[in-house]
């Protein structure tokens, strides 16, 4: 008796325990276990099997034949493993012609079709680059009358475009106001934007550092640590205070939100709360409650952006990158609880590789990578998830954005 | 209790929880109705029948997977984790690992052939095609033509 002489229905039994790989390595083993690999069953199983861990569509439906199943689990599985090994090769890298010598940062927004360099000397010029296309075209320049604090990606009455927010420079103390200016997408052409909507502007006591904003939601934080939290459709607006920082904290440097979370950035760390959980009154004051969830990260300075959420859902999962000159990119994946559960914290945490899906930067140019940092959730310290870093030459940048798409 | 004999003659006498593991067996004797009579088992050699027993024996306990559990297979996440005792059980050389997979197939035992291909999938799993020809005895009949292009097609998922 014997592995080949066994009946086809109890060798594809063993085949639907195997992974991708190993399949492909079947087919090479003799002329009998070749032609097994081509049945839809197989694949079929595969595919179901290979939605733990790799980055799939969904699947597998009546209108995928065997071979599409193949290509998509193969494409997947080489993306898998370029991305988790230690030394990840760029898939494509596309140099671009534009010149993005003196920007302070560059953004990659619109699904990564748009690139944002945004200032040259000073925060207040926005230029947005379409990379679609061998020619890339600017899309338009926009020039803002006071200093940006930051520019984000959202929908406003239905259009998707940038939010920016400038704020004066010299300002009598506790009169701080953020001008907001909404710039869409489908208006933009070369040139100046057609349409700029000035919106109510924010006003405040303390200086506002940073904001982010999520459809009509805006979180921004102020000098001080608190935050302010601003609905620009209907003006609503509260002050959020922090009880107790998280030990070891610094003064928070950056925020990210994709609604209902909100990612606090502090000199080396990333915290995570539920934004509804930020808003429990005592004596009148909005308390920031313990985070769900924390990562820590040398010099880390993170943007979040969701992976394979479709626009208007609540996100399956958070990206965080963490860029900086020492380290080089890190990249963080924190699988989140179903919307509809909202006291347990996120299920998991697990990294799972996506490079940009257009890697023009220098950083998805550079080599090596190891696994390293740690997270904690709450109190407990959870196992160390793999995160993956690609050290970077010659990187002086802020912030990079990425998508994670196939 | 009820008597099982084999294709080469052999006769054994178990409890009617153990042989009703094997759902070949339980049909057949909630067809038949109570009776004495030995049951023939003409693809079952006594060798595998004692080794499938002693599976069948240890888990005569255990609830049957119900027709829910086997519709639900196709769409559930597979592993290949296998219990401690199983994987005791299991330890054979290949020729009864593959003869109690062919047993189980034949006596309808679903859970042993689990474990069976389980550990098949996990002896195969992590090795290149060489290992796999050598581990299980395969001679490649594949000639060097067809070799070269196979191997050019899935370059990627042998070096690993």
């Amino acid at each position: 008796m014997r592995l080949y002489t066994l009946p086809d229905d109890i060798n594809l039994d063993i085949f639907k325990y195997l992974d991708v790989v190993d399949i492909f390595r079947m087919r090479m083993v003799c002329k009998h276990f070749y032609s097994l690999t081509y049945l839809r069953a197989i694949w079929q199983s595969a595919y179901v099997n290979g939605c733990k861990y790799l980055p799939l569509p969904p699947g597998p439906s009546e209108t995928q034949t065997t071979r599409d199943l193949e290509s998509i689990l193969a494409h997947s599985m080489k993306f898998y493993l370029n991305w988790t090994s230690p030394s990840p090769k760029p898939i494509r890298t596309r140099m671009s012609r534009l010149c993005l010598a003196d920007f302070t940062f560059a953004k990659f927004v619109n699904d990564g079709r748009y690139l944002l360099e945004v200032g040259d000397d000073s925060h207040d010029v926005i230029v947005c680059h379409d990379l679609e296309g061998e020619e890339h075209r600017t899309l338009f320049r926009h020039e803002l009358s006071s200093t940006l604090v930051n520019v984000c990606e959202t929908t406003f009455h239905g259009s998707r475009g940038l939010l920016t927010f400038s704020s004066e420079p010299f300002c009598p103390a506790d009169q701080y106001q953020l001008r907001l200016e909404f710039i869409s997408f489908e208006s933009a052409a070369e040139g100046p934007p057609a349409a700029v909507i000035e919106l109510a502007p924010i006003e405040s006591t303390r200086y506002i550092i940073e904001v982010a904003v999520d459809r009509s939601l805006v979180v921004g934080l102020l000098r001080g640590g608190s935050l302010i939290q601003h609905d620009i459709e209907t003006g609503e607006h509260k002050i959020l205070r922090e009880e107790t920082p998280p030990e070891s904290s610094c003064t928070a440097s950056s925020l990210a939100l994709h609604y209902p979370y909100l990612v606090i950035i502090r000199h080396n760390r990333a915290d995570l709360y539920r934004i509804d959980d930020l808003t429990q009154t005592r004596d009148g004051t909005f308390l920031v409650p313990s985070p769900l969830a924390t990562i820590q990260h040398p010099n880390a300075h993170a943007t979040m952006t969701p992976l394979f959420t479709p626009e208007g859902k609540a996100p399956s999962a958070l990206h965080l990158f963490g860029v900086s000159s020492t380290v080089g990119v890190t990249q963080w994946r924190l699988d989140l609880p179903p919307a509809d559960t909202p006291s347990t914290p996120p299920s998991s945490c697990t990294f799972a590789g996506s490079p940009s899906a257009r890697p023009t930067t220098r950083a998805l140019r550079s080599r090596r990578a190891t696994e390293t940092s740690k997270w904690t959730r709450g109190a407990a310290v959870a196992s160390s998830p793999p995160a993956i870093q690609i050290p970077l030459r010659g990187w002086c940048g802020h912030s990079i954005g990425a998508m994670g798409r196939l | 209790m009820v008597n099982l004999v084999t294709s080469d003659n052999e006769s054994f006498t178990v409890e009617k929880a153990v042989a009703s593991r094997s759902v070949l067996i339980k049909n057949m004797l909630e067809d038949v109705g109570e009776s004495d009579q030995p049951i023939p088992l003409p693809n079952v050699t006594a060798s595998v029948l004692k080794k499938v027993l002693e599976y069948c024996d240890h888990h005569k306990n255990e609830p049957m997977p119900t027709s829910e559990d086997l519709a639900a297979e196709d769409t559930r996440k597979r592993t290949t984790d296998i219990g401690e005792w199983d994987q005791k059980f299991i330890q054979v050389d290949q020729e009864m690992l593959f003869e109690i997979i062919l047993a189980a197939n034949y006596l309808d035992i679903k859970p042993l052939l689990d474990v069976g291909c389980k550990t098949v999938a996990n002896m195969i799993k992590g090795k290149t095609p060489e290992e796999i020809r050598k581990l299980f005895n395969i001679v490649n009949d594949f000639t060097p033509e067809e070799e070269a292009q196979i191997k050019k097609e899935n370059e990627w998922a042998e070096d690993r």
